[in-house]
């Protein structure tokens, strides 16, 4: 048999053409891919000599204090000696570790609450609805603190855990008016003429409509997580134990060296904002081809 | 000298799937007097015209051929703040989506008044005495003057629309599908108030619709297009007693009758044509049933076939 | 006469009517009330109105997508409206539903062969394959040419008129008994109207199918409708044999509306019934004519009581005192 045309309305063609056609998306594409090498690297950086480039526990013997930039040290050492071009390479392994699962987590928490909130209405709604914004009217920073100062053990795990569990707000409420809006679409009730369950609908009908939302808002997800992660770990909430961009920016402040040790403060502190950016430009070039108001007529 | 004139207006649309010629070489007349009629289908180009006419056209939109004539003087070649003068003093217009048009925090007699007072240099009073004269022309009471927009029901809405248009006495109307989207009976009130304004000023009026019925009732000429094509153009009488063009045919055939023998209707086969697609021939020829060989390579001319009757085909020609 | 498939008793429902900016609720709208319907099988029988008639929510009263305030509908002689969960999935088997906007009917993001297949799917439990020879008769059937080219098309592929096609062979594919068409061609060119139409005519006669064809043109409704039922705000005034309604109107408020229609035919000078703009307020239950504000033959006991619905013989009746 002859089959038609094929598909091409998929969403990632979709997400693939958003983000192609804009510079700025090109751009943020660079950006990741360029950090996701850095993040791939990493261990074999360190393989070279675990005594030596361990972010953390890895020290250069003839070094006793922070250093510039020399051969074996492209980005110069830390005050205890540790190469901080290591330390960043892991760094990126971990922006992207928190960045994503944080993100993703939010996005997945938010989209069903949205989903389920709008479709059902009523009670159910008015109920996941105050406590979004019961979640969305504490600042979010004070509140991250207190309930990582719950925990005596500030794993990585942890943090990433607490800023998932508290980043689906905004996604939530947005999910929600689109999927109120979805639920009374001709082609929904058609759905309901022929016999179609709520959950049918819900996972068919609604969820396949909001998906390039979903995704758009995880691009905004990411950056947040990676920000605040940085802000955390700036401010010594962070897992000590691993040397984040955030970490390594708190061990520059605390030991003086702030605009003293310039090689040392200015890598994570840019690789903070770019990675940040990249995934923003990312989402901007992705909501022009979603958002179907932001297109040219 | 006509009011209005197009000469071979050609207009395209840049979009993503390609360019779009929505305007394909347009000529029409609209003489002092007249209500010239232009039906055609959704996508057929006919808004196109009304907004190449005001130069209101979006961004995406680029005019590159032909000549717009208003008493003689070309618009295109206008500088914007000209034409800015000439929009709604000398020619105005009645737009689909009358909801929008009104301002919603001003009193709907005000947005008149000032309108006077901005094109006309009239003072507030006498302003204020032409605009109650403009609300019992349009059917509107004058006591309503004083409401908001949200105040009015749909139909009133429009009769102020229609009145904004009148105001400022233009040379020409524009009405875009000014009935559109109203009930039957709301629709054929503010048609019987068109009338009595045309009877009364002898107005000039392009009146763009879908719908052939109500062309035929307000239209004394008819100008027919098809996908960016004025297919056909002549007086209402000939033009609904003897259809020259295939598709004015089955257009004819396509609108079921109130009154009279109910008869099988067959329509047009086929769909209308993608825009962007570009074909040397007749746009009508993948649907016209009366289609020759020539017809899928050489565009027909728009000829006078009769007296004051205009058909671009070339099945029309040959039989005649 | 043939046995009535979808019958109503005094149907009626109302709108909770909301205000200010708290949302709060004052009274309601009286968007239905007290209709009671005997639809014949095997007719198309016709529902005409102005926005604001009606005539939409009794479609959707119909196939269940609102449920009435009051009143009751009976399918083939069984109530629907109170239905065990598993008795509804067969009555939804029975009734299927065509929709206005064939741009907002059909979901953007299925094919076509997973929106038609849909019903299937669900009243079958089959799996999403396999049933092309279904599809492709269903297709075939609703005009679609060659049916296998459409399969795999997303509906952003596809013209308003292949669209609202689709969305025809989708209510087809399961062989309901009941149709609803709200207002199938409005949105479609007027020059493929007609081929839509008639279609729904030959599938009335392949498939025995009985519709309810919601309209606001009366000239289409005259085209397609054996019967046609007159709705104004909310009660129905008149209904009869379509040509019997048409050509000899009896409630003032059909024969203005049967005036309105503007005629595509230059010669004939039509003679227009101007009618008052004054509107009776649907928020108010209708204890008086709810054509008594624009009326003019209306006389001192239509402002008291609701006129009747009486036969005034051919199976026509009126809801006028003054008839």
């Amino acid at each position: 048999m002859r089959i038609g045309t094929k598909r091409k309305f998929g969403l990632a063609h979709l997400l693939f053409k958003g983000i192609s056609q804009e510079a700025l998306g090109k751009i943020g594409i660079a950006i990741i891919i360029l950090f996701g090498v850095m993040a791939l690297v990493s261990p074999f950086v360190i393989n070279i000599d675990p005594d030596v480039y361990d972010p953390l526990i890895g020290v250069d013997p003839l070094i006793f204090s922070s250093q510039g930039p020399t051969l074996t040290h492209p980005l110069g050492t830390d005050h205890l000696g540790r190469d901080v071009l290591s330390q960043l390479l892991k760094g990126s392994q971990i922006a992207f570790l928190v960045g994503i699962t944080v993100g993703l987590m939010a996005t997945l928490i938010g989209t069903a609450i949205g989903l389920i909130s709008g479709y059902f209405r009523g009670a159910t709604d008015s109920l996941l609805m105050r406590i979004t914004d019961i979640i969305l009217s504490i600042p979010s920073l004070p509140l991250l603190i207190m309930i990582l100062c719950v925990f005596e053990h500030r794993g990585i795990w942890v943090i990433v855990m607490v800023l998932g569990l508290t980043g689906w707000p905004i996604t939530a409420r947005v999910i929600r008016s689109q999927t109120l809006s979805l639920r009374e679409r001709p082609f929904v009730q058609s759905a309901r003429v022929s016999g179609a369950s709520d959950w049918r609908i819900i996972l068919i009908h609604i969820a396949p409509n909001v998906l390039p939302l979903t995704f758009l808002y995880m691009t905004i997800g990411v950056t947040y997580a990676i920000l605040t992660e940085a802000g955390l770990g700036f401010l010594g909430f962070s897992d000590p134990t691993i040397s984040s961009w955030g970490m390594m920016l708190q061990w520059c402040f605390s030991t003086g060296h702030t605009f003293k040790a310039l090689y040392w403060m200015i890598p994570p502190g840019l690789s903070i904002s770019l990675l940040a950016l990249s995934f923003y430009l990312v989402g901007y070039s992705l909501e022009r081809e979603i958002n179907p108001r932001l297109r040219e007529p | 000298m006509a009011v209005l004139e197009l000469k071979s207006l050609e207009m395209s649309y840049k979009t993503q799937e390609g360019t779009v010629r929505a305007i394909d070489g347009a000529s029409l007349r609209v003489e002092k007097g007249d209500t010239v009629g232009i039906v055609g289908e959704s996508g057929c180009g006919k808004t196109s015209i009304g907004l190449s006419i005001l130069r209101l056209l979006p961004p995406n939109a680029t005019i590159h051929g032909g000549q717009i004539l208003f008493k003689g003087q070309n618009l295109l070649s206008l500088s914007g703040k000209d034409m800015r003068r000439i929009r709604w003093k000398n020619i105005s217009m009645i737009f689909q989506a009358a909801m929008n048009a009104l301002d919603p925090v001003y009193r709907v007699g005000d947005q008149l008044i000032e309108a006077l007072v901005e094109h006309q240099n009239l003072t507030k009073k006498q302003a204020s005495d032409k605009m109650e004269a403009v609300f019992q022309l349009v059917g509107l009471d004058p006591g309503r003057a004083r409401n908001y927009p949200h105040e009015y029901s749909g139909g009133m809405k429009q009769r102020a629309i229609i009145a904004m248009s009148l105001i400022c006495d233009p040379d020409i109307i524009i009405a875009d599908e000014a009935t559109t989207a109203l009930d039957v009976l709301v629709q054929d009130r503010i048609l019987a108030s068109i009338e009595k304004i045309k009877a009364e000023f002898s107005m000039t009026m392009l009146y763009i619709s879908h719908d052939i019925a109500v062309i035929s009732e307000v239209c004394n000429k008819i100008a027919v297009m098809y996908a960016g094509n004025i297919v056909e153009h002549g007086d209402t009488m000939s033009l609904f007693k003897a259809p020259l063009h295939p598709y004015t045919q089955g257009l004819m055939h396509s609108f079921p009758k109130i009154h009279g023998k109910l008869e099988r209707l067959e329509g047009i086969p086929g769909e209308p044509p993608r825009l962007t697609d570009s074909s040397p021939g007749c746009r009508f020829f993948p649907r016209c049933q009366q289609s020759l060989k020539k017809c899928n390579s050489i565009r027909p001319e728009f000829k006078e076939i009769e007296e004051n009757h205009w058909v671009a085909c070339h099945a029309t020609r040959r039989s005649l | 006469m043939s046995d009535v498939i979808v019958k109503t008793t005094n149907l009626t429902k109302n709108f909770p009517a909301k205000k200010g900016i708290f949302r709060r609720s004052n009274g309601c709208i009286y968007a239905v009330h007290d209709v009671n319907l005997e639809i014949p099988e095997g007719k198309i029988f016709g529902l005409v109105g102005e926005s604001g008639s009606g005539k939409t929510t009794i479609g959707n009263l119909l196939v269940r997508l609102i449920e009435p305030t009051c009143g009751r509908i009976q399918l083939n002689g069984q109530d629907i409206l109170d239905l065990k969960k598993s008795e509804e999935i067969h009555f939804r088997r029975k009734v299927q539903m065509i929709f206005q906007d064939p741009y907002e009917s059909l979901n953007p993001r299925l094919t076509v062969y997973e929106t038609v297949a849909e019903p299937l799917i669900i009243q079958e439990k089959r799996s999403m394959h396999g049933n092309e020879k279904e599809l492709l008769y269903a297709l075939e059937s609703a005009g679609l040419t060659p049916p296998q080219d459409f399969l795999y098309r997303y509906p952003h592929e596809l013209s308003g008129g292949q669209r609202q096609r689709v969305a025809i062979a989708r209510a087809l594919i399961i062989r309901p008994k009941f149709v609803v068409a709200d207002e199938p061609v409005s949105m479609l060119d007027v020059s493929i109207r007609v081929s839509v139409l008639n279609l729904m005519l030959e599938l009335k006669d392949n498939f025995g199918l009985t519709y309810l064809f919601i309209t606001h043109d009366l000239s289409i409704a005259r085209y397609m409708c054996d019967w046609l039922i007159v709705m104004y705000q909310g009660k129905i005034v008149e209904s009869g044999n379509t040509e019997e309604v048409i050509q000899h109107p009896l409630h003032p408020y059909t024969r203005a509306l049967i005036s309105a229609v503007p005629i595509p035919d230059p010669m004939v000078k039509r003679r227009r019934v101007e009618l008052s703009e004054a509107m009776e307020d649907t928020s108010k239950p209708p204890l008086r004519c709810r054509f008594y504000p624009k009326c003019e033959t209306r006389s001192p006991i239509c402002e008291r009581e609701y006129p009747e619905f009486n036969d005034k013989g051919h199976a026509h009746f009126v809801a006028c005192h003054g008839v």
